[in-house]
């Protein structure tokens, strides 16, 4: 059975090459054609919406009509790496082609996140910096933007507390609260006097400097996007910039993690609360 | 007369309270099973598993639990709003509406946040969210109603709703009747507003084209220079540029970028936009726009004595936003939707 599992998953990484790909002359305009351009069309080919530019291509000029969705999923894996694992991928593909009813992706998700690198000067020093965006929707209207969720900067230090007894005192209430004249004057402890769920964060930090002018961003580098919303899976997408038809924004990463596993994830690599 | 109106009070009085008791029927304060054989069950569901759920009678609260299969419940609604289809083995509960907007379920399953809904009468009335005047809606076109104080009424028979409600994953993905109606993007207009798009990006490729031409005149680059701005809905557009030589990217606003690629300091320069047709979907964005992006290739070859000095394929994402602007037609100010492009990125550059 194991090898059965493991003969079919080969067959069909071929396949692929088989099928999307009798296709030898490939040449750059068909390169352009099997690109996974934009997002957009990444959770298209992932949901195996009848509109992709690669159905449309297939159907007029190889007469293949129907592709299966578990295809056009591995077609958006890296294939030029070589370390993933066999039996994960098919796990994969069976959980998101198999269950009834089946995942599918939506742009509107919660659960997807951008982990944009960003180039910028702080200070006039070139500096790096990484924000993490999702997409809002707005109630009132219907109509959707991304926000920036989360900052990372090794620049933006939020300072230690230096001192944890100050704080102020459950008696402050008798005195109208004069001890807030020493507790806001006391910057090197001032954690010790905000509440627990609004600690300071890069965040903040972050826009304090923008409105200082001590920031400026200047552009984007590189963005991975980072899919949680599947259930028990992560998986990371990446622009692959290359003239082959394995290329454009492709599965970079697959793990599978339970929903503790993914409030870590949220935490430690999305810098999120 | 006084018999008279002694009468007509007494009917009065009779209506409101039937309207009163139907209105009563429609909200219930308890847990409701719909189940397939159209029965309505008043109850306190106590637990939901995987091949039934386990309820109790609203009226015997003290009573015995039963057990019901779950394919034999059409819908599930719980006091405070929230739903589930049973039936459907991926159902999930889906949470109550939100405190800020009423919520309309209509029959193609969209979900119109309203401020103030009154389904007395034979129509739905409504204010929507984001309009200024009422708005009103046929009966037979609305599933349910989900009001902002949790309460879910039924408007349409328990099956046909709870059809209709399996779709509504969220109470917060919905669309805008306004907007719908203001723009009236169906499929033959998305169709067209692309194409649109589409058209201008492959104007806009011939207009540079003939901006680098130097063998054109001034005057018809002036001309190519004015057309291309015309795609644009403001001249504040950013156009991103990059290069084989450079990590970093430079950035122009399009009255600049165009008047440099007229000066290109070659002798002669190729340049084409090609693949022009992919587009991603329209989607509303915050300002009530649409928004979407075209993915083009473009050839570029600079000469000079005519041997090619520097040549790439550069990948680039045009933004294109569907936006509405004020025309006079007969003395009246209408508002017409066009398709304009706007910021240009881009994405890669590889050595030709």
């Amino acid at each position: 059975m194991r090898f059965h599992i493991r003969f079919s998953f080969l067959f069909l990484l071929i396949l692929p090459e088989l099928v999307l790909g009798q296709i030898r002359n490939s040449g750059e305009e068909e390169n352009f054609v099997f690109q996974v351009k934009q997002m957009d069309e990444f959770i298209d080919r992932f949901n195996n919406a009848n509109y992709t530019p690669i159905k449309k291509y297939l159907k007029e000029k190889y007469k293949i009509e129907d592709v299966n969705r578990s295809d056009l999923i591995k077609g958006l894996f890296n294939q030029q790496d070589q370390d993933w694992k066999t039996e994960e991928i098919v796990e994969f593909l069976a959980d998101v082609t198999e269950n009834k009813p089946p995942p599918y992706l939506d742009f509107y998700d919660k659960g997807w996140y951008a982990e944009l690198d960003c180039a910028g000067l702080y200070k006039n020093k070139k500096e790096n910096f990484t924000l993490v965006l999702s997409i809002e929707i707005i109630e009132a209207t219907g109509g959707a933007k991304w926000v920036i969720e989360g900052v990372s900067a090794d620049f933006l230090k939020i300072p230690p507390i230096k001192d944890y007894r100050k704080g102020l005192n459950p008696a402050s209430y008798g005195t109208d609260f004069m001890g807030l004249i020493d507790a806001l004057a006391d910057t090197a402890n001032y954690q010790n006097y905000i509440s627990s769920d609004q600690q300071p964060s890069q965040l903040l930090l972050f826009f304090d400097e923008l409105y200082e002018k001590k920031l400026v961003f200047k552009q984007v580098n590189r963005i991975t996007y980072h899919f949680l919303q599947i259930d028990g899976w992560a998986f990371q997408v990446k622009d692959f910039n290359r003239n082959t038809k394995n290329s454009g924004w492709l599965i970079s990463s697959l793990s599978q993690v339970n929903e503790a596993e993914k409030k870590i994830y949220r935490e430690k690599i999305l810098f999120l609360k | 007369m006084t018999n008279k109106l002694s009468v007509i009070l007494i009917v009065l009085l009779y209506s409101f309270c039937i309207h009163q008791i139907a209105w009563a029927q429609e909200i219930p304060k308890h847990d409701m099973l719909y189940k397939k054989d159209g029965d309505g069950v008043g109850c306190m569901i106590q637990e939901v598993l995987d091949d039934r759920m386990k309820y109790k009678l609203a009226d015997n609260p003290d009573g015995p639990v039963y057990n019901i299969l779950k394919s034999d419940v059409l819908l599930a609604i719980k006091s405070d709003g929230s739903f589930l289809v049973p039936a459907n083995p991926a159902s999930q509960w889906v949470q109550a509406c939100s405190q800020d907007f009423h919520k309309i379920i209509t029959t193609e399953s969209q979900v119109i946040p309203a401020k103030f809904v009154d389904s007395s009468g034979d129509q739905v009335k409504f204010q929507e969210a984001t309009a200024d005047k009422e708005n009103i809606l046929g009966k037979k076109e609305v599933l349910a109603i989900a009001y902002k104080t949790g309460e879910i009424s039924l408007l349409a028979p328990p099956k046909e709703a709870a059809a209709g409600l399996g779709k509504v994953a969220s109470f917060n993905t919905f669309s805008s009747k306004a907007v719908r109606d203001q723009l009236k993007l169906d499929k033959v207009d998305y169709e067209y507003f692309t194409q649109l798009a589409l058209d201008k990006a492959d104007k806009l490729g011939f207009y540079l084209s003939e901006l680098c031409n130097k063998k054109a005149d001034d005057f018809d680059k002036k001309a190519s220079e004015e057309n291309a701005i015309k795609l644009f809905k403001h001249d504040s557009t950013w156009v991103t540029v990059s290069s084989l030589n450079k990590e970093e990217h430079q950035r122009y606003r399009i009255r600049e970028y165009l008047r440099r690629i007229r000066m290109l300091a070659y002798d002669q320069v190729e340049l084409q936009w090609r693949n022009i047709d992919y587009i991603t979907k329209l989607r509303l964005g915050p300002d009530g726009n649409y928004y979407g992006i075209i993915t083009i290739q473009q050839l570029f070859r600079g000469f000079i004595d005519g041997k090619v000095q520097y040549q790439d394929v550069t990948q680039k994402d045009i933004e294109v936003m569907l936006t509405t602007y004020k025309v006079e037609k007969n003395g009246k100010e209408e508002l017409i939707w066009d398709v304009f492009l706007s910021d240009i990125g881009v994405q890669q550059t590889k050595e030709k």
